[in-house]
């Protein structure tokens, strides 16, 4: 193929991380699941995640209420805060949030680690013994990812709330259950699950980059940051592009 | 590598939290909406809905009781609205309840209010139909505006007439705001009050005059003398007094 | 005897360059050859084709007698269960013990659940390199020459019959690597392995050498014993034997 050089390189990538995605969905059902290293993965991302991630969720809530209080205020309308703040956060800010903090965080660490493996010829390795690399590394990973990720932002969101409800307190006196009646009124199933579900997928991409940066990094030791750091953009920018495609879908399917 | 059991426990109250944060989101959303809880149906009949929504709010007194699950178009004059209401207020409505579209403040949702009917009435059953009263379309309350503007203009065409009258000096209120006559008399009056007080203050010095001559009088000296010689004996008592008070001390 | 490895006119291209020109290499069983070369001349390259890490542009490739380059998935990795591969740094898995190191093969390739056996034949493996001591350590805490026999260990653990060595010495000091050189050649009697030893270390191929190779320039550029080449006339030959 004689196409630009660039363009051949973009294409050539392409191909590759097609491969890598349609040899990770093959080895999830080819059976001897690495419950274990699964286990260990959701304990890595899940648990070793939720302090900044409920911190994040809860400044956030915090700041957001803050912010919004003083406009809001001049309307005569601080009575939406809560469901101003409550909306926007399970929409939208809180599903971003947490993963674009999660790509920070759990996107570098496995593009390094994976790419430390390989550097070491750990891949390699585990390859030649005949155990199936990407079974034991990359299958786990990524749906440890998928699983973790939603419920981290179910924490940040939870954490949101709780971050409103001082928030609001730091002004006026309202007691916990009506801050929470008000709230959760205008919330409905489409403002929800959406939600949810692109969390979903924000998992599923920041476990692929990162694995696809690291099991596919140079043999170089320089390689090793490399893939730690493209993993982390790459995953942002799917981030950033799958949200608003989300938000395309939702806005079609759902509030139509 | 392996996780050993407090990494797996703490991986499961992780995983177990945030499944029941999920749960209970599900369940809240799905109460607000009605999901959870037993409903019945009322139907009414709109032939305008303005802008109404399946998924907004009914109310009873003022509470939410259920949403409207549902609207369709029966014919070019009328829109049918299902209503799904909680089954605990059910005894509170009557087959002669009305269900009146409004909104929730003046930019929020639209809703729909449920009167509960008059007591002889019986309570409504799940399916019935109860009547709808239609809300205040656009369109009339412009021609009432309307209306307002018309007499509003007949109002104040009159008030300006008025103004131009009291302007010219017409009618006594006009005479009283435009005619300096009354100032003037009003001075001439407090002129004369001032030659009036004058004459007194001099009668009054006249009479001073005539008590001083009297004084010097003979007829009445022995009078005024008596009067002096009283005041210094007085005085002279009242020093004595206060001495001997003095030396008691 | 029969051939357990055998490579005919092997050539591999990367991009421009040319880095295997034309191998032609017969390993029988318990056999044990050198490899001797300079950096860069597509020693690696070799044996990695031979576990079909890496495709060969030409030439035929048996191992145990079945055509790597044609092999199915599955065959691939029974044949692999039958080759050890001692990487150049020891490749050991950082985030898991010796232990797991040891049984991550074992549970994964040769599907041995029993905790008994695997307890068993990792005890023996240490024992055999000499590192009974260590099983729950994790592989950071060894020093350079234990990583080298764990990773020995750990190859020799699923008993292949054949081991590949990718430098073994490198980055070892004289004594540690005559140590391990020693070690290799107990180990070659006492399993009755074949094995190829890739190496530019003298002192490991004369220990542990049967029959040495020159690779230079992607061909094999003589043969024989250690002492037949010291004596040897070939001006690039006698630049290993200074």
């Amino acid at each position: 193929m004689n196409l630009s050089p660039s363009l051949n390189n973009f294409l050539e990538k392409t191909g590759e991380q097609a491969n890598f995605f349609t040899s990770f969905v093959r080895n999830i059902f080819k059976g001897g699941f690495e419950w274990n290293e699964f286990l260990r993965q959701c304990y890595v991302i899940g648990y070793k995640s939720l302090g900044i991630v409920a911190v994040t969720g809860f400044v956030l809530g915090f700041v957001f209420t803050l912010q919004s209080l003083p406009t809001l205020k001049e309307f005569g309308a601080q009575g939406y805060v809560p469901s101003m703040v409550c909306i926007s956060v399970i929409r939208e800010i809180g599903p971003v949030i947490t993963g674009l903090i999660c790509a920070g965080k759990i996107a570098s660490s496995i593009g390094a680690e994976l790419g430390s493996m390989n550097v070491t010829e750990q891949i390699d390795s585990m390859e030649i013994s005949g155990a199936n690399p990407v079974q034991y590394l990359v299958v786990t990973r990524i749906l440890a990812c998928t699983c973790m990720i939603p419920l981290l932002t179910l924490f940040a969101d939870a954490m949101s709330l709780a971050g409103g409800y001082i928030g609001v307190n730091t002004s006026t006196n309202m007691s916990m259950q009506l801050y929470f009646i008000k709230s959760v009124q205008t919330l409905y199933f489409s403002d929800f699950f959406p939600a949810v579900i692109k969390t979903i997928f924000f998992g599923l991409a920041i476990g692929f980059v990162g694995c696809y940066k690291g099991y596919t990094s140079n043999k170089g030791t320089e390689s090793v940051g490399l893939a730690a750091n493209s993993a982390v953009v790459a995953a942002s920018v799917w981030i950033i592009i799958l949200d608003a495609i989300a938000v395309q879908l939702t806005s079609v399917f759902v509030y139509n | 590598m392996k996780t050993n059991l407090s990494q797996k426990i703490k991986t499961g109250i992780f995983v177990a939290l945030g499944i029941g944060i999920l749960l209970i989101t599900v369940f809240i959303l799905g109460k607000q909406k009605n999901l959870f809880n037993s409903t019945f149906t009322l139907h009414a009949n709109f032939k305008n809905v303005s802008g109404l929504l399946a998924g907004n709010v009914v109310r009873f007194g003022g509470i939410n009781v259920g949403t409207v699950d549902d609207i369709t178009i029966l014919n070019d004059t009328t829109i049918q609205v299902n209503l799904k209401l909680q089954t605990s207020v059910k005894k509170f409505i009557k087959k002669d309840a009305i269900a009146s579209i409004g909104s929730d403040g003046l930019m929020g949702d639209k809703i729909i209010q449920v009167s509960p009917g008059t007591v002889p009435n019986p309570v409504v059953n799940d399916g019935d139909m109860i009547t709808g009263k239609d809300p205040l379309n656009m369109d009339q309350v412009v021609t009432k505006l309307n209306a307002i503007a018309t007499s509003a203009e007949v109002l104040t065409t009159n008030l300006a007439a008025i103004v131009q009258k009291v302007n010219n000096g017409q009618g006594s209120l006009g005479r009283l705001l435009n005619n300096d006559q009354l100032a003037r008399n009003l001075e001439g009056t407090i002129n004369s009050t001032k030659e009036t007080v004058q004459s007194i203050k001099k009668g009054a010095e006249g009479f001073s005059e005539n008590m001083q001559a009297a004084k010097s009088n003979f007829l009445l000296k022995g009078y005024f003398k008596k009067k002096e010689k009283q005041r210094i004996a007085d005085s002279t008592k009242k020093a004595n007094d206060k001495a001997q008070g003095v030396k008691k001390n | 005897m029969e051939n357990v490895i055998e490579i005919k006119g092997v050539k591999k291209n990367f991009g421009e360059k040319t880095v295997l020109k034309n191998i032609n290499l017969t390993v029988t069983k318990g056999e044990n050859i050198v490899v001797l070369g300079k950096s860069g001349q597509g020693k690696s390259v070799m044996i990695k084709c031979i576990v079909g890490m890496i495709l060969p542009d030409e030439g035929s490739l048996k191992v145990f007698g079945d055509e790597v380059c044609s092999m199915s998935e599955d065959t691939l990795k029974a044949m692999r269960t039958r080759i050890g591969f001692l990487f150049q740094g020891g490749a050991l898995y950082d985030s898991m013990t010796v232990r797991e190191n040891l049984a991550f093969a074992l549970q994964r390739v040769l599907k041995i659940t029993d905790e008994n056996d695997i307890e068993n034949r990792s005890k023996e493996v240490l024992e055999a390199v000499g590192l009974s001591e260590v099983i729950d350590k994790m592989p950071s805490d060894l020093s350079g020459g234990m990583r080298k026999r764990m990773a020995l260990a750990r190859t020799l653990i699923v008993k292949p019959e054949v081991i590949l060595y990718d430098e073994p010495t490198t980055g070892l000091d004289t004594i540690t690597s005559k140590e391990i050189s020693q070690l290799m050649l107990e180990i070659h009697e006492k399993y009755k392995t074949s094995s190829i030893i890739i190496t530019h270390d003298m002192q490991c191929a004369r220990i542990t050498g049967g029959r040495v190779m020159v690779l230079n320039e992607g061909e094999f550029i003589a043969e024989g014993t250690y002492t037949e080449l010291e004596n040897c006339n070939d001006e690039f030959v006698k630049l290993f034997f200074k």
